[in-house]
């Protein structure tokens, strides 16, 4: 299993990870360089770590693990008013990116409410295009109890649910962490900032998790090798405006290009001598018509 | 603030207090009472205010005193003076405006007259408008139901997803009486 790293040093001499990190057979999953400074997220396979961190010491830079490095997480309020968004929702994702994930926000058109509150196909289909949706809910226990849960009882991937109450217990979740609720500013104090680490966490346990499940059937290719093949032969991703072009997802990617025009370039893309297009599902994502590449687990080359 | 849910209610009280905040009402309101009950459900706010209407040209805002080779300028409202010094300086210049005290200023080599009618907003600010942006600001955004009524200087919302019942309406009314009394 490969173990995602955030790297944080100078630029001066950091080829030499660079090297080392390819040598060993992971990956460069992001490079920032701001200035002198340089922000790097890596994937090392987990029985290298210990040299990697050695190598990481010697270049004086700092090196913590980020299991969020590589998963897209859809943060989820009950609607894009100003009820609901832009605090907590835009702190809950902020803080997710500075553990490595990529995060997007998403308003449901009916979400808010008691008996009123619903979640429609094109929501529940949006939601499921990523690896963990986090519901940021209201202040009421009665509420969140009664009504709320009806929102994410049917969404197949992990849930994180956020709220008012300290403590509360939904079923179909992954975790709740409370003290949040409808929260009018931005996080700025100890108490408030401390309850972000928690989701942060949280997010962290459930990807790991997920990732240990997957070790049992390991996908056919890693999602961070498909992305280095199509950076290499289809330079035009990489050109996108969007950010982040091509996203990681746990079991994929996201290709942030049209889908008509893209979708038999991407699967005629060459992965260790395998077309793309037979070891994943491709298809169009209902944000914006991008390509989304699902990697089939290796169970299924033995089914064929 | 009156609510079942004791957690849920302090944390109503804080966004309406941030609210009220954001929204520079804190020296308008004499009274605010919320009656919350999510298992009716029910959400009933009450609000006492003093009606005014900030104007937007200086003659209407301030008191002017003729000095030798200047014109002090008397803010009736501190809340004010933002807007006027951005708008003073944007018109004169940074060179001709100084501030002597909390709400003076003072405007060196202009005419009176002209000073008088510089408007320092684009429209006057009328807080019935501030206070109806606070009440939807406030009420859960699933309670579309809502009925509004005004007694004196006391608005009150009724907001709920079921229609409104003739209790609920008694209920508010009572509320008003009690909290009239208390503020009294």
């Amino acid at each position: 299993m490969l173990k995602y790293l955030i790297f944080e040093g100078g630029v001066h001499k950091h080829e030499i990870l660079v090297e080392f990190v390819e040598d060993l057979g992971g990956f460069i999953i992001q490079k920032n360089v701001i200035g002198l400074d340089l922000i790097m997220h890596i994937a090392v396979p987990e029985n290298d770590l210990k040299k990697v961190m050695e190598i990481a010491e010697e270049l004086k830079g700092s090196l913590k693990e980020a299991p969020l490095i590589g998963v897209e997480i859809v943060v989820v309020a009950p609607s894009l008013s100003r009820h609901h968004l832009p605090h907590p929702a835009c702190d809950i994702a902020e803080n997710l990116r500075r553990h490595g994930a990529k995060t997007n926000l998403l308003g449901l058109s009916r979400g808010v409410g008691q008996k009123i509150a619903h979640i429609s196909k094109e929501d529940r289909e949006l939601i499921e295009e990523h690896d963990i949706a986090i519901f940021v809910l209201g202040n009421f226990e009665y509420c969140l109890k009664n009504f709320k849960t009806k929102l994410f009882k049917d969404i197949s991937i992990p849930i994180i649910v956020t709220g008012g109450p300290d403590e509360i217990e939904l079923p179909g979740i992954e975790g709740y962490v409370g003290g949040i609720g409808r929260y009018p500013e931005r996080f700025r104090i100890n108490e408030m900032i401390e309850k972000l680490e928690l989701v942060s966490d949280l997010a962290e346990r459930v990807a790991e998790k997920r990732r240990r499940e997957m070790d049992l059937d390991p996908l056919i290719v890693e999602p961070a090798l498909v992305k280095k093949e199509i950076e290499r032969q289809m330079p035009e991703a990489l050109e996108a405006l969007s950010p982040s072009p091509i996203t990681l997802k746990i079991d994929g990617l996201r290709i942030k290009l049209p889908y008509d025009d893209y979708r038999y370039k991407v699967a005629s893309i060459d992965i260790e001598g395998r077309r793309l297009g037979d070891i994943a599902n491709i298809k169009k994502s209902l944000m914006r018509s991008y390509i989304l590449v699902k990697i089939l687990p290796q169970s299924y080359l033995i089914k064929v | 603030m009156d609510s079942s849910d004791k957690k849920g209610g302090e944390r109503y009280r804080h966004l309406i207090e941030r609210a009220v905040e954001d929204l520079a009402l804190g020296g308008s309101i004499k009274w605010l009472y919320a009656y919350i009950r999510p298992e009716i459900p029910l959400f009933i706010i009450s609000i006492s205010y003093r009606e005014f209407e900030r104007k937007n040209v200086l003659k209407d805002l301030a008191k002017f005193e003729v000095r030798s080779d200047s014109i002090k300028i008397s803010l009736d409202n501190e809340l004010d003076l933002a807007d006027a010094l951005r708008a003073l300086w944007s018109e004169l210049g940074r060179d001709k405006i100084e501030q002597i005290g909390r709400n003076d200023i003072l405007v060196k080599g202009v005419d009176l007259e002209y000073l008088k009618e510089i408007k320092i907003r684009e429209k006057a600010i009328s807080v019935t408008e501030k206070i109806t942006e606070l009440i939807s600001r406030i009420l859960p955004e699933g309670f579309k139901i809502r009925r509004s009524m005004k007694r004196d200087e006391i608005i009150i919302i009724i907001a709920s997803e079921d229609p409104i019942k003739e209790e609920w309406i008694k209920k508010a009314m009572e509320m008003i009486d009690n909290a009239k009394v208390s503020y009294i």
